[in-house]
């Protein structure tokens, strides 16, 4: 698990979409991801809501925001995809799925909150993943998410302010 | 689109003026226990962040970009610099006037960070109240 976060992401969202010069609107991306989406097999039950609201941000309408953002692009989507997935796997017992909400200009973020503890993690449209932690709701920490033991930790200080 | 006359923060802006800034229902969660509204911090991460000049704007000018169902949080200048941040106008049509984009002053166009965004949306207040 000592991978590289950014270099999954994209690796996952290539190796499913295609390269990513592939216009994300061109009709052959689009059906191939309804395809991959229609055949996803699912690790558990906990990976369903948040992969399914991922799947949804791209089909928001160009402009969504009200200042002209347009939805994540279909490799930017499959790149959350994986995170989620993996993190499904790290995730300890009890920790509920994130939140899926989209970013301007085409990102996404997965959230947390669980206690006085929240976990941000942005997916920006260039593949870069960060994460920012919020304890009774002033941020604490922020930095670049590189490595799954990062992740693995994040969510270990996250449940800990369970109960 | 960057601003036209580049990342120059508009001194002009007092640190008491009043910004708009338009939230999503995307954007809105609603408190189980209080049933009140609060923005998702995402509502202020973007590169260019769009904001409007409240005395500038007609309120039912800038709901009509909005989609059904959103919501209009009001800052000010002086919160959006107190976070490293600078603002410059961006009212050139057909953007409503007084329309703005704020940006990270140490590195402008890019996201605005984490933890600045967050502490945006705890100083953003609704302009209708709870």
């Amino acid at each position: 698990m000592g991978a590289d976060i950014m270099t999954t992401v994209q690796e996952a969202a290539s190796a499913v979409t295609g390269p990513a010069a592939e216009p994300a609107t061109s009709g052959t991306a689009q059906r191939v991801a309804v395809q991959w989406s229609a055949s996803l097999p699912l690790h558990n039950m906990w990976e369903l809501g948040p992969i399914k609201t991922a799947i949804g941000l791209q089909h928001l309408q160009p402009g969504w925001d009200g200042y002209g953002s347009p939805p994540p692009s279909e490799n930017l989507v499959e790149g959350a995809i994986h995170l989620i997935r993996q993190i499904a796997i790290l995730a300890p017992g009890g920790l509920e799925p994130p939140n899926v909400v989209p970013l301007a200009r085409g990102g996404i973020q997965l959230e947390w909150h669980v206690g006085d503890r929240e976990l941000e993690i942005p997916i920006f449209p260039d593949g870069r993943v960060e994460f920012l932690t919020v304890q009774d709701g002033e941020p604490q920490a922020e930095n670049e998410l590189t490595t799954y033991r990062q992740m693995r930790n994040l969510l270990s200080w996250l449940m800990s302010g369970a109960g | 689109m960057p601003p036209k006359g580049g990342w120059v923060d508009d001194v002009s802006l007092t640190a008491d003026t009043v910004l708009w800034r338009g939230v999503v229902p995307l954007w809105l969660h609603t408190d189980p226990l209080t049933g009140k509204q609060h923005a998702d911090s995402a509502a202020f991460k973007d590169g260019e962040l769009s904001v409007h000049i409240a005395s500038e704007t007609k309120l039912e000018d800038l709901q009509g970009l909005l989609p059904p169902g959103s919501r209009i949080a009001e800052l000010t200048v002086g919160d959006v610099r107190a976070e490293g941040c600078i603002i410059v106008r961006h009212g050139d049509p057909p953007d409503l006037p007084g329309h703005c984009v704020v940006g990270r002053a140490d590195q402008p166009g890019k996201y605005i960070g984490g933890g600045q965004a967050r502490r945006l949306r705890n100083k953003a207040k609704w302009i209708d109240g709870d």
